[in-house]
C-alpha cells in the first residue's frame, strides 16, 4: 500500500473548504486540490492525479455520488477510491453510499484536528 | 228469684254497652212482673176482684214472661257478636301497628333523639348504614352524622351540610317536622345520601319529648343516576374509554366510540379481554408499562401506538369501581391529525437542523483549529473565549442531532443494530467518558451493580446515548461537587439501570410531562434548566425500541431517580449469543465501584 499524499477535495461551501485545507494540508501534510463543484473537479482532476477523492455529497448541480460515478467512467481515475463527507447522517443513507463502493462516509461537522488521522487510518485499512 | 243475681251481674256487665243499657232492666222488670202474677196469690186475687178472669191473667203473665226470656236470649246473642267483632277489630289493629313498626324497622333507618339531640335509640338499619355500634352512638349528639364545621372550609358540600344541620335544629326547637335530602357521614367518614323525615314528639302541654328520625339510604339511587348521566357523557365522547380488570384484563365497560370502532355491541363485548382489541397486544409489555401505577411512582402511564391507519395515544390509570375494586381505566385518543401536524413540523425542523450542520461544520472546524494551536499560539484570555464558543457550538450540535434523531424515530426511520452486550460494560464505559458537564460541576459518579453480568440485546451506541443523557440531566440538577449514583439491578428477566441525583427533585404535577417531546419542566426549586426538552423523549423512544421501559421517582428536596429497564437475554435460549465477562470494572478512577452478589 503506497502512502497517501494527494487528495482531491470537492465541497461547494467555501468555509468548509478552508477548514478542510488547513486540516489536511497544515495538520495532515497532504497535497490537496480543492474544487467548488463537480464540473470544476472533472476539469482539473486528470492533471492532479489524485490518490483519493474526498467529496461532499449534497452539492448543487452534481452530487458527490454522481460525481464519483462520472469519474468511474474515466479510465485514468476509475480506480481512485472515494470518501464522502455529509451532514445527512441517516444510517440508510450512509449504507447506500457504502453499497455504492465508498471507502467510508465521514459525518459533518468533522473534527479538523483528527480528520487527517481518520483519513490515513481509512486509507491504510482498505484491502 | 235465683235468676236475679245472675241477671243483675250480667246486666252490670252489659251496662258497659250503650245499646243494651235501657233494654235489659226493662226485660228483667217484665219477667219479674210475670212471675209475680203467676206465683203471688195476693196479686191474683186482686186481679180477680177487679173483674179480670184468671185465664186472661195467666195468659198475660205468661206473655210477659216469655217476652222477657226472648229479649234476654236475643240480647245475649247480640252481645256475643258485638264482643267478637270488637275483639277481631282490636286484633287487626294490633297487627297493623305491629306490621307498620316492622315495615319501618325493616325498610327505614330509625333513630330517636332526646330534646338535646342525643341518640336515645337506633335500629339495626341505622347501624348497618352508618357503620356504628349501638353503644357508639347512644348518648352521643346527632351532629356526629354531619360534616365537622372545621372541615367545611373550602368544601362547598360540607358547608351546605353544616348549614342544613343548623336549619333542622331550628325547626325541631319550634316543634316543627322537617323533610328533605341530606348528605351525612358514616363512621369512616364516607358520604351517605339519605331521604329524611324528622318529627319532634310533644306531650299534651307542648313539651318536646323526643325526635323521631326516619331515614332512607338513597346513595345508590343517586349514584346510579350519576352513573347513567356519566355513561351518557362518556358515550358522547370521541375518545374511546375502556375499563378492565387488573388481573384477568377482562373488559367490564366500553363506551360507544370504542364499541363502534370494533363493531361490537354491549352484549357482544361481554367476556372480551383487552388483548382482544389488538392482535399485537403484548400482555407482558402491558404489565411492564403499567407497573409504575402499582408502586405509586406514576398516577398514569401513556403510550402511543398505531391501530390500522390511525395513530392513537392511550392513557391508562388505576381506578376504583363502585364496589371498591381496582380496575384499569384506559382512554384511547385518535391523534392522527395531531401526528400529521407534528410530522410536518418535525420535517421542517429537521430540514432546518440539517442545514445548520453545514455552518456548524465551519464554526466547529475553525474553533477546533484555533484551540489546537495548529495555526499558532494564542493568549490565554483569547483561548478562554474560544473555549466558550466551542462548548456552545457543541451544545448547538447536540440539539441539532437530538432534533434529527427525534424526527427519524417519529417517522419510523431509525433502525437499531442490536447485538448481545453486557449492559454493565456500556454503562461503565459511558460514565468514564470525558464528560465536560461532570467535570465542570465537580461531580462524582458512583456505580453499584448486584452482579457483573447483564446480558442484553442492544444497540451499543444508542444505549450509551441514553446513559449520557441521564447522566447529563442528573448533573444539571445536582448540587456542586455532588454525587450521581448509578445502580444496576436484576429483577427476574429484567435489568434496571437507575441514575440518581441529590438535587431539588421534580414536583409530581411536572413528572408526567418529562418524557414528552420538547418538554420543559420546573424542578422542585422552581427553576427550569437549559435544554431542548428532547433528551428524555428520545431516551423513552430508544428504550421502547429495545422492548424496555423508562420511568422516574422523585421527591422534592431530596432528588430524582430516572431508570430504564431492558429485558435480559435468557440463559440457555440465548446462551451462545451472550457476551463474555468483561474486565472493565477494574478501570481505576476517582469514582467508587461497588459490587455485590
Amino acid at each position: 500500500m503506497t502512502d497517501l499524499k494527494r487528495i482531491l477535495h470537492v465541497d461547494d461551501d467555501r468555509d468548509i473548504r478552508d477548514i478542510a485545507m488547513l486540516s489536511l494540508q497544515h495538520v495532515g501534510g497532504f497535497e490537496v486540490l480543492q474544487c467548488a463543484s463537480g464540473q470544476e473537479a472533472m476539469e482539473k482532476a486528470a492533471g492532479f492525479d489524485p490518490q483519493l477523492f474526498l467529496f461532499d455529497v449534497m452539492m448543487p448541480e452534481m452530487s458527490g455520488d454522481d460525481l464519483w460515478a462520472e469519474f468511474q467512467t474515466v479510465p485514468a481515475l476509475s480506480d481512485v477510491p472515494v470518501i464522502f463527507m455529509t451532514a445527512k447522517v441517516e444510517r440508510q443513507y450512509v449504507e447506500e453510499l457504502m453499497r455504492k463502493g465508498a471507502l467510508s462516509v465521514l459525518e459533518k461537522p468533522f473534527d479538523p484536528i483528527t480528520l487527517s488521522e481518520d483519513i490515513t487510518r481509512i486509507w491504510n485499512e482498505q484491502t | 228469684m235465683r235468676t236475679l243475681p245472675s241477671s243483675k251481674n250480667w246486666s252490670a256487665r252489659a251496662s258497659t254497652n250503650g245499646s243494651g243499657k235501657m233494654a235489659v232492666p226493662a226485660m228483667v222488670l217484665l219477667a219479674a212482673g210475670g212471675l209475680v202474677l203467676l206465683l203471688n196469690p195476693g196479686v191474683a186475687n186482686a186481679a180477680l176482684l177487679s173483674g179480670i178472669s184468671e185465664t186472661n191473667m195467666v195468659m198475660f203473665a205468661s206473655l210477659l214472661l216469655s217476652s222477657a226470656c226472648t229479649w234476654i236470649v236475643a240480647h245475649k246473642v247480640y252481645r256475643r257478636r258485638i264482643l267478637a267483632r270488637t275483639k277481631a277489630l282490636s286484633a287487626r289493629m294490633a297487627d297493623e301497628i305491629s306490621f307498620r313498626d316492622m315495615a319501618i324497622e325493616r325498610h327505614c333507618i330509625v333513630a330517636v333523639t332526646d330534646p338535646d339531640g342525643r341518640f336515645m335509640k337506633v335500629n339495626d338499619k341505622f347501624m348497618a348504614a352508618f357503620g356504628y355500634d349501638r353503644d357508639d352512638v347512644i348518648g352521643k349528639g346527632a351532629d356526629i352524622l354531619y360534616p365537622d364545621e372545621s372541615e367545611a372550609g373550602g368544601d362547598a358540600q360540607n358547608a351546605d351540610g353544616v348549614v342544613q344541620y343548623h336549619a333542622i335544629c331550628h325547626m325541631i326547637q319550634e316543634n316543627r317536622p322537617w323533610s328533605g335530602e341530606q348528605i351525612l357521614r358514616t363512621a369512616d367518614g364516607q358520604p351517605i345520601v339519605v331521604a329524611s323525615t324528622i318529627i319532634p314528639q310533644v306531650d299534651d302541654a307542648g313539651r318536646h319529648l323526643c325526635t323521631v328520625c326516619l331515614l332512607t339510604d338513597i346513595t345508590e339511587q343517586k349514584l346510579s343516576g350519576v352513573r347513567r348521566q356519566l355513561g351518557n357523557v362518556l358515550d358522547d365522547l370521541q375518545d374511546e374509554v375502556f375499563i378492565f380488570e387488573v388481573d384477568s384484563l377482562a373488559v367490564t365497560y366500553m363506551n360507544k366510540s370504542a364499541l363502534v370502532r370494533f363493531g361490537w355491541t354491549e352484549e357482544s363485548a361481554k367476556g372480551k379481554r383487552i388483548a382482544d382489541t389488538d392482535p399485537d397486544f403484548d400482555v407482558a409489555l402491558f404489565r411492564r408499562h403499567t407497573a409504575p401505577l402499582f408502586n405509586g411512582s406514576r398516577d398514569f402511564v401513556e403510550i402511543q401506538a398505531r391501530h390500522g391507519n390511525t395513530d392513537v395515544e392511550i392513557v391508562t390509570r388505576l381506578h376504583r369501581d363502585a364496589s371498591g375494586r381496582r380496575v384499569f381505566l384506559s382512554v384511547l385518543r385518535d391523534i392522527t391529525g395531531r401526528k400529521r401536524i407534528e410530522k410536518v413540523k418535525m420535517e421542517t425542523v429537521a430540514r432546518v437542523s440539517h442545514e445548520l450542520r453545514t455552518p456548524l461544520t465551519s464554526i466547529k472546524g475553525a474553533l477546533g483549529l484555533l484551540l489546537s494551536g495548529s495555526v499558532g499560539d494564542l493568549p490565554d484570555n483569547m483561548l478562554h473565549l474560544l473555549d466558550i464558543a466551542n462548548r456552545n457550538s457543541d451544545h448547538l450540535l447536540t440539539m441539532v442531532n437530538d432534533i434529527l434523531d427525534l424526527e427519524r424515530m417519529n417517522a419510523g426511520r431509525m433502525t437499531l443494530e442490536k447485538r448481545p452486550e453486557n449492559l454493565l460494560d456500556i454503562v461503565d464505559e459511558t460514565r468514564n467518558l470525558n464528560l465536560t458537564f461532570r467535570e465542570d460541576a465537580g461531580l462524582t459518579t458512583r456505580l453499584c451493580a448486584d452482579t457483573d453480568q447483564y446480558p442484553v440485546a442492544c444497540d451499543r451506541s444508542r444505549i450509551a446515548q441514553i446513559v449520557i443523557n441521564l447522566l447529563s440531566n442528573a448533573a444539571k440538577f445536582s448540587p456542586r461537587n455532588g454525587v450521581i449514583e448509578i445502580a444496576l439491578t436484576r429483577h427476574d428477566n429484567v435489568v434496571r439501570v437507575s441514575v440518581r441525583d441529590h438535587g431539588p427533585g421534580i414536583p409530581v404535577r411536572e413528572q408526567g410531562k418529562l418524557f414528552r417531546d420538547f418538554a420543559q419542566v420546573a424542578s422542585g426549586d422552581g427553576k427550569t434548566r437549559a435544554g431542548t426538552g428532547l433528551g428524555l423523549a428520545i431516551c423513552k423512544k430508544l428504550v421502547t425500541m429495545h422492548g424496555g421501559n423508562i420511568g422516574l421517582t422523585s421527591t422534592e428536596g431530596k432528588g430524582t431517580t430516572v431508570y430504564f429497564e431492558l429485558p435480559l437475554l435468557v440463559a440457555g435460549r440465548d446462551a451462545e449469543s451472550a457476551p463474555q465477562p468483561a474486565a472493565i470494572l477494574a478501570a481505576p478512577d476517582a469514582d467508587t465501584i461497588q459490587r455485590a452478589g
